[in-house]
């Protein structure tokens, strides 16, 4: 769980700083943008002397946000009634001499141990975090799909490719002119997924799944929607039959799956739900999203062309910054 | 080029039995200026020349004017499109195609012409350039950026890896759309383009080599710093030399002006010549630039969001 204070009261900041505490400290002006973009666990400490007469405002707002635990930090002791800020939800206050002796790791761990025993969105939430960032275990194959006999678990990365926009196209540009175009785009992922090792393994009109198979050491498959997204306006210009630019969304992920060539609309698997979930609901048109542990077996050059992206579902991920057009 | 006795034999007999000699000599005429067959054979004006000795005349002169190819492409031509609104059939025009895919060429029916079969060996004039005659032509010039710096700076085997790596990912984007790479000089060269969209050919294999090389430089490059290239691209008229540094061609030298006087590091510069043939899609990816004289150029790099 992340702890953040937000506060302008320069005494104040210097006297957490000296502290040498995990804790980042925030102008109260921006306090919704930064608390909107999250998606972590947070203990929020609100500096009443910087927020005055918002400051109750500035609780409602916090008070509405999920995953977001908040305390209030009084320097100058002129909160008059303690308990009114715990019927508005709050799980922490601290007093100007508290500042002082009590405002530390200990105390946030005291928070910690209260939010368990009492709080039962925050339990929910810790369990949530743990099944998905629990490791899995590898089961790695050496020599690729040579080794992959269907009815089988195996590590995959596993990557959704969706075009974007779809519910137009056919209205737009006829449904035979659309299957033809479709073909062409959909070469253009099988040439790129098959040089790495991959297979579209399932295919729906728009996009689909593909499977490459991992070894334990390193995923191709990044560097695959990596050229996917690099060559993608090269592949607007010399191949697309689409007479605009498209636009599609990738998202990548390690996990299990037991390998089945037949049926492959009836798969049930974690790993397969996420990955749609990630793709589909999550992923912002035109991006190419990959989770924090595929990443750590992507060429090492390509991660500075990955920036954090908050959670999905507990799972840290990265987005690609892509390459664009002048403007 | 090597015409064997078979091939001769067969463009003497394809005449001789599809056409009299008065439409042999005016297919001459196509590609031999003020074909004169009295005067190429001997035989008087008055006589009328026999139709067999016409046929192994003007075969002759073909293959002496080195014009086979372009003689095969007329009798194609005429096969699938009748002269003046007359069909003619070709006799023994699929022995003749036979015999020129043997000597490393084939018939590519979207350009209309024999060119070099992919794997066979590439000559700068796709073997159908003929020399010192005049052809529109694209060309594409790279350069590689602080060469001598690079030079003093590295030793001698990693500069002379990674130079033959951005060579071969030149040659490679170049010949991936037929175009022919005409000069290399260490640290960098000249490719030409011909045949249909010889400007979007050559404009794609720029913007292919500067997204390979930027890959290479991430992953592959034994150099501590990124290798950057200067590309500039320009189209216009050019005689034909198997000798290229004995060239001169305005062309040329406006593409050397293009690269030195106007291309930044990773950037690709095309003329407006060439810009003006780019469709609606890959033109969104030139920036303009004012030049002197109220003329344009175009810039191209790759970018990236924040």
């Amino acid at each position: 769980m992340k702890v953040i204070v937000f506060s302008s009261n320069t005494n104040l900041i210097d006297l957490i700083k000296s502290k040498n505490l995990s804790v980042v400290i925030y102008a109260p002006a921006q306090m919704n943008k930064i608390i909107n973009n999250s998606s972590d666990l947070l203990l929020v400490y609100v500096d009443s002397s910087s927020f005055n007469d918002k400051l109750h405002k500035k609780i409602s707002f916090l008070t509405s946000k999920e995953k977001v635990y908040f305390g209030v930090l009084d320097p100058a002791n002129e909160i008059k009634d303690i308990a009114e800020l715990y019927f508005s939800g709050a799980v922490d206050y601290i007093s100007k001499k508290q500042l002082k002796n009590d405002f530390g790791e200990k105390r946030f761990k005291r928070v910690f141990q209260y939010l368990e025993q009492f709080r039962i969105d925050y339990r929910e939430e810790i369990e949530i975090q743990k099944t998905f960032t629990k490791d899995i275990s590898h089961i790695t194959t050496e020599k690729g799909w040579q080794e992959i006999v269907p009815g089988s678990e195996y590590t995959f990365s596993i990557m959704f490719i969706e075009l974007d926009g779809k519910y137009d196209m056919e209205k737009i540009f006829g449904k035979k002119n659309l299957n033809v175009a479709l073909s062409v785009f959909r070469k253009y992922l099988e040439r790129n997924i098959s040089y790495f090792g991959g297979r579209i393994w399932i295919w729906f009109q728009f996009g689909g799944i593909a499977l490459f198979p991992f070894n334990g050491r390193e995923c191709e498959s990044v560097y695959c929607g990596f050229r996917i997204m690099l060559y993608k306006l090269m592949h607007d210009v010399e191949e697309s039959l689409f007479p605009n630019f498209i636009s599609f969304r990738i998202a990548l992920l390690l996990g299990n799956v037991t390998y089945q060539e037949n049926d492959t609309g009836n798969v049930i698997s974690d790993s397969i739900n996420t990955i749609f979930h990630l793709g589909k609901k999550h992923a912002e048109k035109g991006h190419f999203y990959v989770t924090e542990d595929i990443l750590q077996f992507a060429p090492k050059p390509l991660l500075d062309f990955f920036t954090p992206a908050g959670d999905f579902e507990g799972i840290p991920i990265f987005r690609m910054r892509r390459p664009v057009l002048p403007s | 080029m090597r015409i064997s006795t078979r091939l001769q034999r067969l463009l003497t007999d394809a005449l001789s039995h599809s056409m009299p000699v008065h439409t042999m000599i005016r297919l001459a005429r196509k590609i031999i200026h003020n074909y004169d067959i009295y005067e190429r054979s001997g035989f008087p004006p008055n006589i009328p020349i026999p139709t067999i000795d016409a046929a192994r005349q003007i075969t002759q002169d073909v293959i002496e004017e080195d014009l086979v190819v372009k003689f095969v492409e007329i009798l194609m031509d005429i096969y699938e499109n009748g002269l003046m609104g007359r069909n003619i059939s070709i006799r023994f025009l699929p022995q003749i195609i036979k015999e020129l895919e043997y000597l490393g060429l084939i018939y590519d029916d979207e350009y209309k012409m024999f060119i070099e079969k992919s794997d066979m060996k590439k000559t700068i004039g796709w073997g159908v350039l003929q020399e010192n005659s005049i052809y529109d032509l694209t060309f594409m010039c790279i350069d590689i950026v602080n060469n001598s710096e690079l030079v003093r700076k590295y030793p001698k085997n990693d500069i002379a890896l990674a130079y033959s790596d951005v060579r071969e990912i030149f040659k490679y984007h170049v010949e991936k759309r037929n175009g022919r790479i005409w000069e290399w000089e260490g640290d960098g060269g000249i490719a030409a383009f011909y045949f249909q969209d010889k400007n979007i050919k050559a404009v794609l294999s720029g913007i292919d080599i500067l997204l390979e090389l930027f890959l290479y430089n991430q992953l592959q490059s034994v150099l501590k710093e990124a290798i950057q290239i200067r590309l500039s691209v320009h189209t216009g008229p050019c005689q034909f030399t198997y000798n290229i540094q004995n060239m001169q061609s305005d062309t040329l030298d406006k593409l050397k002006e293009l690269e030195n006087e106007y291309a930044p590091p990773n950037h690709l510069v095309i003329s407006s010549g060439v810009h003006y043939d780019m469709g609606s899609k890959l033109e969104h990816f030139f920036l303009s630039e004012p030049i002197a004289g109220g003329n344009y150029v175009y810039r191209y790099s790759l970018q990236w969001e924040n």
